[in-house]
């Protein structure tokens, strides 16, 4: 075995979730037709295959498509951050100031109030959760610094 | 989190192997090797993503199965958050030497006491950590248990290689108990990182929802 390139492109979670659906899909598929070769070489991968999809499915990206991010991927680009700020924000899906500011190096300096709530804006408009209709309203929420105690 | 590594290896299929798609077979076989395993200073590999290159298959005289060997150049889909990134995980447990999250694919994280939130401290009896969040009369106890989602930032991560090592290293007396030494060494976990939630924002997500 010998490594090549190590890092040669970065994946967003909605690209890895997408392929490991489709993988999954073969697997059953192959396994219905009932094709006569070892079955332990074609699932040699379904345990991790399983538990990274039972967690990408518990994340924002469970529910994006394609053409979603890639309309994001457009928009956001006035706003000159960096690909791996980018990345995080599809992966991540902000919904308020605070975590917004986890993501992006330097916030503070380099956008403005008014710019950071138009970035909050086009992720609510473009990765948010599909709209439900009485959880729509209070969705929203709160960009208070302040944690809740429990 | 995950990103693609090109790498490239000799693929053995034995002749029960030929009857199957060459791209299947040669998939499936990597798989065997790779998936579920941390290969070293690469992460951990999920899966074939494809193949590149698939070179002629040679049959070799010292093989008695008579199995074709096959040059490969193909891509894998590996977990290997970079230094910084931010992700969501599930607190596993909760120890003196800190907090175990996991990803449910991937579960060795750890964030050390020094990167918790400031000021904590230790229930022993609920053996969990606990924010002291200071509040205007005293402060508020904000707890980590186990099963709780948490957001952290990856802050290092840690290489072991654990193939075999020769017969003279095996003999060292066992670590002492409570002993400060690198978890990693100890328990030659291959792939750990450790994490931080001493930023705003970081922590439990149940904190920073109102």
């Amino acid at each position: 075995m010998e490594i090549e390139e190590s890092q040669e492109a970065l994946l967003s979670n909605v690209e890895v979730l997408h392929f490991l659906r489709e993988e999954r899909q073969r697997q059953f598929g192959a396994k219905a037709q009932k094709k006569n070769w070892p079955r332990h070489l074609s699932g040699a991968n379904a345990t991790i295959l399983l538990e990274t999809l039972t967690h990408l499915e518990t994340q924002p990206c469970a529910h994006h498509e394609a053409e979603q991010v890639k309309d994001f991927l457009e928009a956001i680009k006035p706003f000159q951050l960096s690909q791996s700020e980018v990345l995080q924000i599809v992966n991540q899906v902000p919904e308020s100031t605070v975590e917004l500011h986890l993501l992006i190096e330097e916030c503070e300096e380099r956008l403005s109030e008014e710019q950071i709530e138009a970035i909050l804006e086009l992720v609510r408009k473009n990765l948010g959760p599909p709209v439900e209709p009485e959880a729509e309203q209070e969705d929203q929420g709160n960009p208070d610094v302040e944690p809740v105690p429990a | 989190m995950f990103l693609l590594s090109r790498l490239s290896s000799l693929v053995r299929l034995s002749p029960s192997q030929w009857k199957r798609p060459l791209p299947e077979a040669l998939t499936d076989a990597l798989n065997v090797q790779l998936a579920n395993k941390v290969m070293h200073n690469v992460g951990l590999v999920l899966s074939v993503y494809d193949l590149l290159c698939v070179g002629d298959s040679y049959l070799l005289p010292m093989d008695w199965e008579g199995a074709s060997h096959t040059r490969v150049t193909f891509r894998v889909i590996v977990f290997r958050p970079f230094v910084e990134e931010i992700a969501v995980g599930k607190i596993k447990s909760c120890t003196r030497e800190g907090v175990l999250v996991s990803l449910g694919f991937f579960d060795d994280i750890l964030i050390k006491p020094e990167a918790l939130q400031h000021p904590k401290r230790f229930d022993e009896t609920e053996q969990v950590w606990v924010w002291e969040y200071p509040t205007d009369e005293g402060h508020h106890d904000m707890f980590m248990d186990p099963g709780e989602e948490i957001r952290f930032r990856v802050t290092s991560e840690v290489f072991v290689d654990t193939s075999p090592t020769a017969p003279e290293a095996a003999p060292k007396e066992p670590p002492t108990s409570g002993s400060n030494a690198d978890l990693a060494e100890v328990k030659r976990i291959p792939y750990l990182l450790h994490a931080s939630v001493n930023e705003p924002g970081l922590g439990l997500i149940s904190w920073w929802n109102s």
